[in-house]
């Protein structure tokens, strides 16, 4: 039979040591037997090194005698601990992190020149889209390529051309001309409906643009390719500049190259006007609606008078179209009518600069866009290029969605 | 059960006050008594913390205690204190010069030569000594000071915890530890001394 005492393992069992018993240790008061050992090496300790004479060095000897102890610091001068800077930060780190913290910081420095444009347009327009494909972020300034219509590269499109014509569309389709307050042309307002004010919507060609953003800069998007297949129309309508001589004369040239485009909401219904080319001949008199418009900028063909001049029989060609993006073809209407920038085709509604693409969208009636506009879009969107400066916010509303 | 008491007591008593002020008027008896009185302490404190010249350190120490005794007021048992703090941060300093150099066991002539009488006596003193200080190494650093400044200092646990920049519960728990671990060590073979 066994009892507790009998356990040895138990006996063993060392005693805990408190602080009380901490301090009879040290103090050398008298202890347990199970701490005894502990005791006598606390007393070893005390003894043995306690009464150890020390020599004082040559120099203590001196000052002692001397009594002068100038010059001696009392406590040694703190050292310096390891650094906590940056550079102390990258040292703890391992290669991966160093890596991956490099990568990182070239690429938010590429990102910020890109956005400043402090990159060359080539190398601008790969990282960019590098950025859109990887990120959320949209760049509205982009400069696309002219690609769509294989006229220039988005190197060719720079956004210097910007506020001199606003028919350069090119940088900023969508927003219309970048210098609105160069050409203060109320058609901008209302470019898109018939004209009859084109001031107040200039960028979008059509009537009623703000309404239904979607519809003039959409839908060419949707059916970019229609403005290219129905080039012609223009030339059915060639009476409207005629009506609108002062647009037609700002971009003479360009009603040519694209006649079909030039109304303000090519880009809601792109397609249309090659569906029914007709359509602008059944709105012909949209353009006499809004009549007025023209004579509202007069100014505007004295702008660029000698455009008319040089493309005068363009005009003839489609007379209803000036109606239909009369805010959009200020400097190059023939070229973009609807945009006024130098892609309309990727938004048609905005920038009216391609009219020709879209040419049934920038109708003269901005609510009924494709139909009337087409014919009448030309001569009016001259004056609607120049009105987008006097509402640049509105357009560059329209243009960002969609530029992507 | 041996015990010797406490070995290191304040041996100037009331004539400290006398003493500092005469310090402080560089009478160099003055200053001839204070060190004969903390010098061994120190240089004891040193040793056992591994400091390769123990008796250097001790020196510098005494050069920084008497050149701010403008600085100082207070008891004996303040002062003392004080010696210590300027010790343990004059250590301190020494061992980041020598890159952390590992703790090694000063059992050179000059401790084991110690001259003495009693043959037998002198040499149960060195292997005692030996011993003592592979015990000490074996301690963590913070536990090692803790327990030399309670043992040699004579310091309480307020004192060793501002010597030590630590707070009084934390030199409880180390010291608490480090007798732990002590113990486990000499009990099952005891400490030749």
């Amino acid at each position: 039979m066994r009892r507790s005492g009998d356990d040895k393992s138990e006996m063993s069992t060392p005693r805990r040591i408190d602080d009380r018993t901490a301090d009879a240790l040290f103090h050398g008061d008298p202890v347990p037997a199970d701490l005894r050992p502990l005791a006598d090496l606390i007393d070893g300790i005390r003894g043995n090194y306690d009464e150890w004479p020390v020599a004082p060095s040559r120099e203590l000897t001196e000052r002692m005698a001397t009594g002068d102890f100038s010059g001696v610091a009392v406590m040694p001068p703190p050292t310096r601990r390891r650094g906590r800077g940056l550079p102390s930060l990258i040292s703890r780190m391992n290669v991966r992190a160093r890596v991956i913290a490099g990568a990182a910081i070239v690429l938010t420095g590429f990102s910020g020149v890109a956005a400043a444009g402090g990159l060359p347009e080539v190398v601008e327009d790969r990282v960019r889209d590098v950025i859109e494909t990887i990120t959320p972020i949209t760049f509205t300034e982009r400069v696309d390529s002219g690609g769509q219509d294989g006229n220039a590269p988005a190197s060719v499109v720079p956004s210097r051309s910007r506020g001199v014509f606003p028919g350069t569309p090119d940088e900023h389709p969508g927003r219309g001309s970048g210098k609105p307050d160069e050409h203060p042309g109320k058609p901008d307002e209302h470019p898109g409906q018939d004209s009859g004010n084109p001031d107040e919507h200039p960028g979008r060609g059509s009537g009623k643009p703000d309404e239904h953003p979607g519809r003039g800069s959409g839908k060419p998007d949707e059916n970019p390719g229609k403005p290219d297949e129905n080039p012609g129309k223009p030339d059915e309508n060639p009476g409207k500049p005629d009506e609108n001589p002062g647009k037609p004369d700002e971009n003479p040239g360009k009603p040519d190259e694209h006649p079909g485009r030039g109304s303000g909401k090519p880009d809601e219904n792109p397609g249309k006007p090659d569906e029914n080319p007709g359509k602008p001949d059944e709105n012909p008199g949209k353009p006499d609606e809004n009549p007025g418009k023209p004579d509202e900028n007069p100014g505007k063909p004295d702008e660029n008078p000698g455009k008319p001049d040089e493309n005068p029989g363009k005009p003839d060609e489609n007379p209803g179209k000036p109606e239909q993006s009369p805010g959009q073809g200020s400097g190059k209407p023939e070229e973009h009518p609807g945009q006024g920038s130098g892609k309309p085709e990727e938004h048609p509604g905005q920038g009216s600069d391609k009219p020709d693409e879209h040419p049934g969208q920038g109708s003269g009636k901005p609510d009924q866009p494709p139909r009337g506009s087409g014919k009448a879009d030309r001569p009016e969107a001259q004056p609607n290029t120049d009105k987008r400066p006097d509402h640049p916010s509105e357009a560059d509303k329209t243009a960002r969605p969609r530029s992507r | 059960m041996h015990h010797k008491g406490r070995a290191t007591t304040l041996s100037i008593g009331d004539g400290f006050e006398e003493m500092l002020l005469a310090a402080r008027a560089g009478a160099p008896w003055a200053f001839e008594r204070l060190y004969a009185d903390l010098a061994p302490a120190v240089a004891a404190y040193a040793r056992l913390q591994g400091s390769p010249e123990p008796e250097d350190l001790t020196s510098e120490v005494f050069l920084g205690v008497f050149a701010g005794l403008a600085s100082f007021e207070g008891t004996e048992s303040k002062f003392r204190s004080w010696v210590f703090t300027i010790a343990h941060h004059r250590l301190v300093d020494e061992r980041r010069r020598l890159s952390r150099r590992s703790f090694v066991p000063t059992a050179d002539a000059d401790v084991l030569d110690r001259p003495g009488g009693n043959a037998e006596q002198d040499a149960l003193d060195k292997l005692g000594r030996r011993r003592v200080e592979e015990l000490c190494a074996q301690l963590s650093a913070d536990q090692r000071a803790v327990m030399l400044l309670r043992i040699v200092g004579d310091l309480t646990v307020e004192q060793v915890a501002t010597v030590v920049g630590r707070s009084p519960g934390a030199v409880k728990g180390l010291q608490r530890r480090a007798l732990t671990s002590l113990r486990k060590k000499v009990a099952p073979e005891g400490v030749p001394l």
